[in-house]
């Protein structure tokens, strides 16, 4: 069994990651399991409900942005969008009860819409559809590529550099070039899953900071500006909300300021 | 703490809980070995299966599963290793997150509430419906297709198999483009074949007229540009200044619609100094003698000149300088039988080569079209036939060219089986077809429309149903020219993107679910790969004409030369009914028309609406194509109207003033573009689908047909050249 390394002392600086992505990759190469298989998804899903042991109370703080990233995930994926009232009740209780833990008021206003925008449930789909899925022109393109090229278009350099991301972390997308590798959806999907191998192993939380700084950091928040703009959909206002406040809260901790 | 107690932490989370119960548990990501990562780098073969002369062979490069540049193929001598600003743009195009990705169904039509279904859902609703209207009509009649050449590769004819393997049908049948030029060479020659047109550089002297290859068969344009080189004289005809006039070296502004008359006046003088070639007519051809009298007794320069506005030297030395080259080419573009004296312009242009002795001769000929190429099977529509007991008996065609009335005259007659379902794929009918209020209207009377596209358009707009397409990178092809001699083989480059899927797949899931819910109501295949279908394609002959062994064999060099057309009708056996070039055809007579390439006097110009409309091709588009690309978008994105700076003093109009421009049909308000590259007497507004923009040239044009193209396309042509308008500054 692998020791967590301590932060303070694993830790590489930004410098170094911009200079030298490599080296911390070359570590997590080294030491992560090379057999092809899927994810466990028992392991990334919990199917019980228990108490949990006691932890300090920086790794509950992870735990719950896991969940987060899993929640923003799972709704940028579309997966949420045929759920009735009652479930959006019960998830914006949830959600909030997350956010609770974090003293930071965008995140906070977040799940305060979602539970008060329940009624807007009903809409959603048309909503979403209309701003991330199509069939018309999106209007809020939920695309890395959209935002940091010039040609709107996808599977140029911008998202290959996710995909190569992805990569040296051990992973890939099931429906690599079917579906492009920067969509919001995969990457909040694996910046959870690099959040719980961290548990685990350091390198992740290094390869975890870094994907934020080099990518989410680089668009989600414009995403979410741009998602209010054009939308009155109580529920995904919502859901900006509480992700452009994750992306804050992430900034504060490790001191990397919006451009 | 060890791996189990952390991992059982992570499930005290409550979200984590509840969203596992939501839309499954499966990861998006799966494993792998970090050595596997690095992609394979490929080339493969395109070919672009747009309605365009060039119709370009293309090879493509892959890496690591996504296209990384797309260029010209070398092999392919006419596409010469070089694409148009249009071709480039596909990688743009594969990747735009603007696709349609999934099949969508929507609320209610037009209110832009679209929600996701799934495939098997899809299937389901459709052929339920299609069950529906057999069950309720004894014949599935009142499904109407709605098909063009969005995309020309020959498996996209499963759509028309497709319909025909649920029964009886009804088509908008015929083509916009080109028909009554297509009757015109038919009555001449028997059929439309042009010479190759990389011959063209043997021309002595080459007539460019009513076409505007610099915008629209740009690698025309080098093959032009290869032949003034030579020392070729290029003249240009065409009411409008074009780019490729600009290249010319002389450029001949002619009254729209009076191109016969030029041609006509041309003759006589030739026919007056003795410059005709009569051997050639002799040996040739029939009618000539009453082709000639017609020329003494009824046509002078004088005449011509005062028709066309070109004046009477001009004409003469044009003549001189025609009759005088050997050999002398004619490019006829499908602009100037835009008319209702269309295709009789192009007879009169067409007895102007062969009494020259212009024609059978390489690097002369009055060049058209051809559709010598298509040397295939068919098989994707010849699958499909109509299953027992369709009491229709036949397919109902309409005239593709005014549809929507005639849905519209169908739907309105208790006494006619209404259409209560469309199907549109390969077209945006809204966009593309004159009178676009008809079409909203047309489009309210029919209870289900589905619609197969790439694109969110305004024809989408007005569906129940939307299906994603996978563009030509993801599936496989076989396309041929109507321009050059080439056949090119596109092979699958990248997976279909998100749940994209090819016409032959859609029309194969049809089926499979028809059978399904009642055995035997369908009898398109279901169980054949796209490879299958594709081997299946290329006619026995045309492998032999290529020194093929099977059809795979094209996929060496990806495109195959259809030979033997340097100079089409060398051998003299013209496809008429006499076996010879017909300036006299008793065909053309029985068709309603004139039986010599008599002149045909232009429509007249309404006093109240002055103007004449050209809505010609753009540049940056090809129909509602191209235009709505980011690519293109960012170069250009502002429709606009081309105003003579005479009429636009007299309308007190500036350059970039805003001005309303309307005609018997309709109006649009559009930019105003100052500029001497048009008529005097007339504006230019490109047709173009602009997306996101309520406009569009066909908001203004009518449905007059062209005089000729029933007998040889089913359905005369449009006059998309004679329409009228009054333009105001607002």
């Amino acid at each position: 069994m692998k020791k967590r390394r301590k932060q303070t002392q694993s830790r590489i600086s930004n410098e170094t990651l911009r200079t030298n992505p490599e080296r911390m990759v070359t570590k997590l190469e080294m030491s992560s399991n090379e057999m092809e298989t899927p994810v466990n998804e028992n392991e990334l899903q919990a199917n019980e409900t228990g108490t949990a042991a006691p932890v300090n109370p920086n790794e509950e703080k992870l735990v719950r942005k896991m969940a987060l990233y899993m929640f923003l995930a799972k709704f940028y994926s579309g997966n949420l969008l045929k759920i009735d009232r009652e479930m959006w009740n019960r998830l914006g209780d949830m959600v909030r009860e997350e956010v609770s833990f974090f003293d930071h008021e965008k995140m906070q206003q977040g799940s305060r819409m979602i539970i008060q925008a329940v009624n807007d449930a009903a809409e959603l789909e048309f909503d979403f559809n209309r701003l991330f899925v199509g069939p018309d022109r999106l209007e809020a393109a939920p695309y890395e590529s959209v935002y940091r090229g010039t040609e709107r278009a996808f599977m140029q350099a911008e998202t290959m550099a996710v995909r190569k991301f992805y990569e040296r972390a051990g992973l890939s997308l099931v429906n690599k070039n079917r579906e492009p590798d920067d969509h919001l959806s995969f990457e909040l999907e694996f910046a959870g899953y690099l959040l719980e191998e961290s548990l685990e192993d350091s390198v992740y939380y290094e390869l975890y900071e870094a994907f934020l700084r080099l990518h989410l950091f680089q668009w989600v928040e414009r995403h979410c500006e741009l998602v209010r703009e054009k939308t009155a959909n109580g529920l995904i206002t919502g859901v900006s909300y509480l992700l452009q406040g994750l992306m804050e809260v992430e900034r504060k901790q490790m001191n990397v300021l919006r451009r | 703490m060890s791996k189990v107690s952390r991992r059982t932490f992570l499930k005290g989370s409550a979200v984590l809980g509840a969203l596992a119960g939501i839309g499954g548990t499966a990861s998006s990501f799966k494993k792998i070995k970090p050595a596997k990562a690095a992609g394979k780098k490929k080339q493969v073969f395109s070919s672009c299966p747009r309605n365009c002369y060039d119709t370009c062979s293309i090879v493509t490069t892959v890496e690591d599963g996504t296209i990384k540049f797309v260029t010209g193929n070398m092999n392919n001598t006419y596409t010469n290793g070089r694409l148009c600003v249009k071709g480039y743009t596909y990688p743009n195009y594969v990747y735009s997150p603007d696709r349609i990705k999934y099949p969508m169904r929507q609320k209610e039509r037009g209110s832009g509430k679209w929600e996701r279904i799934s495939w098997d859902e899809a299937y389901d609703i459709i052929a339920k419906k299609i069950l529906e209207i057999k069950k309720e009509y004894g014949t599935t009649l009142p499904i109407a297709l709605n098909k063009y050449s969005g995309n020309f590769n020959v498996l996209n004819n499963a759509v028309e198999g497709m319909l025909s393997s649920w029964g009886y049908t009804t088509r908008a049948q015929g083509t916009p483009c080109w028909p009554a030029g297509i009757d015109s060479q038919t009555f001449d020659f028997g059929a439309a074949v042009a010479n190759d047109p990389e011959v063209m550089v043997k021309a002595k002297y080459l007539i460019v007229w009513g076409a505007n290859p610099a915008w629209t068969s740009v690698h025309s344009m080098s093959i032009i540009e290869r032949a003034k080189e030579n020392g070729t004289k290029i003249v240009v005809i065409d009411p409008i200044m074009t780019d490729t006039a600009s290249k010319a070296d002389e450029y001949i502004g002619i009254k729209a619609s009076t191109d016969g008359a030029l041609a006509l006046g041309m003759a006589k003088y030739i026919l007056d100094h003795n410059l005709h070639d009569m051997e050639w007519m002799k040996k040739n051809s029939i009618g000539y003698e009453e082709y000639l009298n017609y020329l003494r007794n009824n046509i002078t320069v004088e005449w011509a000149s005062e028709k066309t506005g070109v004046p009477v030297e001009v004409i003469e030395r044009l003549a001189r300088e025609y009759a005088a080259a050997k050999p002398a080419a004619i490019w006829l573009g499908y602009g100037l039988q835009r008319h209702t004296n269309g295709g009789a312009s192009v007879r009169a242009i067409d007895a102007l080569a062969a009494m020259t002795g212009n024609i059978g001769v390489a690097g002369g000929g009055a060049n058209y079209a051809q559709t010598e190429c298509y040397g295939f099977n068919y098989a994707v529509q010849s699958a499909g036939t109509p299953p027992e007991g369709d009491k229709a008996g036949g397919d109902r065609m309409l005239n593709m060219n005014n549809f929507p009335a005639q849905v519209l005259a169908i739907n309105n007659d208790p006494e006619q089986i209404p259409i209560k379902m469309l199907w549109v794929a390969c077209r945006n009918p809204i966009a593309q077809d004159p009178e676009a209020s008809v079409s909203y209207k047309a489009f309210e009377s029919i209870d289900f429309i589905v619609t197969a596209d790439l694109w969110f358009n305004e024809t989408v707009k007005q569906s129940d149903i939307v299906l994603p397409v996978s563009s030509i990178f993801e599936t496989w092809g076989l396309t041929a020219s109507y321009w050059h001699y080439w056949v090119n083989v596109n092979e699958p480059a990248i997976e279909p993107l998100y749940e994209s899927k090819s016409d032959l797949e859609i029309a194969m899931g049809i089926s499979k679910r028809l059978n399904e819910l009642e055995p035997g109501s369908c009898t398109y295949p279901t169980d054949r790969s796209i490879e299958e279908w594709i081997s299946n394609e290329l006619a026995d002959d045309f492998i032999k004409k290529f020194g093929f062994k099977t059809w795979r064999d094209i996929l060496e060099k990806g495109t195959a030369k259809v030979e033997g057309y340097e100079a089409a009708w060398s051998d003299g056996k013209f496809r008429t009914p006499s076996g010879k070039y017909e300036f006299l055809s008793e065909t053309c007579a029985a068709n309603g028309h004139h039986a010599l390439p008599v002149y045909v006097e232009e429509m007249e110009v309404p006093k109240d609406r002055p103007i004449r409309l050209f809505s010609p091709h753009w540049k940056y588009g090809l129909h509602s194509q191209f235009q709505n690309l980011e690519w293109m978008r960012s170069i250009h994105n502002e429709p606009f109207v081309e105003i003579h700076p005479a009429l636009a003093k007299k309308k007190g109009i500036e350059d970039g003033d805003m001005v309303r421009v309307e005609s018997e049909v309709g109006y649009v308000e559009v930019k105003a573009k100052i500029t001497h590259t048009v008529p005097k007497d007339a504006v230019v507004i490109y047709e173009a689908w602009y997306k996101e923009q309520n406009f569009n040239a066909n908001f203004l044009l009518k449905a007059t047909p062209s005089d000729m193209g029933s007998y040889a396309t089913g359905q005369a042509g449009l006059a998309f050249h004679d329409q009228f308008v009054t333009v105001e500054k607002i």
